[in-house]
């Protein structure tokens, strides 16, 4: 019989072996054929491409849960740079005991303080918030999803670096104070439909402690629920603008549950959020 | 992001993953479809079945039993090329590929084909580098002498010389496992 090595080697892939080239524009053709021809044209991403998707998922808590409760709750997240004057401290306070002696550790000040953010929740909720992404530019390597994909955190680590990282902040309350360090500049204050969104850029090569040259943050606040979620990163903020924009954000089946010290400060990066 | 990550969230079905191996696979995709039907078909055809191994990957996914992403999408990209090839008639792009191979029996044809494959995948094995990777080069990826011989900083003539060398050890296992092997390259 006649045959074809190339049939018989049909279990011989090389491994290892480079070939072709990385085409930005290929991808996105073949991208869109295998998404038209799979009926994915209403893929998540581009599903509402006109308004985004937090947008939209203000609207429908809004109508879940009865529009004047939320709207009279007047949820709010200013933001000022730190003077002189701003003592700013945590309310933490823990004690530690070295040879028998304890030792307070009553003041933990943010000396790199580069901006503040201050929120105002006047009806405090037990309500907590959950998201779900429907495009990250690399997996997560921390942080469990359901089977929907929904979470209370993401996080991307990559050797030194963090992409990104995404947070819910559960324990917001009246006057809370988040400290981002650094040297911190606003590029962009929108308005997605009930959120406020912030994108502020932090410049961290003259921290104390540097453990990153620059770190970016999208906070995006639910003035009619006061949920807080922050993407954060070491990827640009166009990048964190896509994830941001690419979310479902809900309200979880999770309530806050009490707090655990009378901390009305807290530090913001990325580990954290 | 690596091939085990990219196969958990295509085998549990999730749609967003699928730009991003287009991303990281389509220049390898595109790479071999066209190596197997550029003398044939143009950039059209050719977008077309590296599309269709995509699609095909998303359709099978709860079939995939292999951790190996990229040889498996390679594997795709052939048949789908080759399907391509012959659906639109056209001759292979390998001059020194057919051999003659003379049964030593007459068992089903899908099993000889399994055996004789098996054969080939230890006759590869055996072959030292740069050999093997050449072999592998040529007639699994279908790259032309040329281009292999400049991916691997060698004479075009060493390339030729060693690919010789495989189809004679291919020839050798054959023979030596009861099979008649004749081909005018040998």
């Amino acid at each position: 019989m006649k045959t074809r090595i190339t049939d018989l080697v049909a279990d011989c892939c090389p491994e290892n072996v480079a070939l072709g080239k990385p085409d930005e524009a290929l991808a996105l053709r073949i991208t869109d054929r295998v998404q038209r021809r799979l009926g994915m044209d209403a893929a998540p991403r581009r599903r509402h491409s006109k308004l985004p998707r937090a947008f939209l998922l203000a609207a429908a808590l809004v109508l879940a849960f009865g529009t004047a409760a939320f709207a009279l709750a007047g949820y709010g997240m200013s933001l000022r740079k730190p003077t002189a004057e701003d003592i700013l401290v945590s309310g933490f306070r823990y004690e530690e005991v070295v040879d028998g002696k304890v030792w307070n550790s009553e003041i933990l000040a943010y000396p790199d303080a580069g901006m503040v953010f201050t929120f105002a929740c006047p009806e405090e909720s037990s309500r907590t918030a959950e998201f779900r992404c429907f495009w990250l530019p690399r997996e997560a390597t921390e942080g469990l999803t359901d089977a929907e994909g929904w979470t209370k955190r993401l996080f991307c680590s990559a050797g030194d670096s963090i992409p990104y990282s995404i947070t819910t902040y559960d324990a917001l309350r009246d006057g809370f104070q988040l400290v981002l360090s650094g040297e911190v500049e606003v590029v962009k204050e929108e308005r997605w439909g009930s959120w406020k969104v912030l994108e502020v850029s932090s410049d961290c090569s003259k921290l104390v402690f540097p453990t990153y040259d620059r770190a970016n943050f999208i906070l995006l606040f639910d003035e009619t629920a006061g949920f807080l979620v922050v993407v954060s990163g070491e990827e640009a903020l166009e990048t964190l603008e896509h994830i941001a924009r690419e979310m479902e954000i809900r309200e979880s089946a999770t309530a806050k549950g009490e707090h655990p010290d009378a901390a009305m400060i807290g530090l913001l990066d990325l580990a954290r959020g | 992001m690596n091939d085990a990550r990219l196969l958990r969230r295509l085998r549990r079905g999730d749609e967003t993953v699928l730009p991003e191996l287009i991303r990281q696979y389509s220049g390898y995709v595109y790479a071999i479809a066209s190596n197997i039907l550029s003398h044939a078909l143009g950039e059209e055809d050719i977008e077309e079945v590296v599309s269709d191994s995509f699609l095909s990957l998303w359709e099978n996914r709860e079939r995939i039993e292999t951790e190996m992403l990229k040889a498996y999408l390679a594997a795709i990209a052939r048949n789908k090329a080759k399907s391509a090839l012959r659906k639109a008639r056209a001759e292979e792009p390998l001059e020194d590929d057919l051999i003659e191979i003379s049964l030593p029996n007459q068992p089903e044809q899908k099993i000889l084909l399994s055996e004789l494959r098996e054969i080939t995948h230890a006759a590869v094995d055996s072959l030292g580098e740069p050999d093997r990777e050449i072999f592998q080069r040529y007639y699994y990826l279908y790259q032309k002498t040329a281009d292999i011989a400049r991916a691997l900083g060698l004479k075009d003539a060493t390339v030729r010389v060693k690919l010789a060398r495989g189809r004679r050890r291919l020839k050798d296992y054959l023979e030596e496992r009861g099979f008649g092997c004749e081909d005018t390259h040998y």
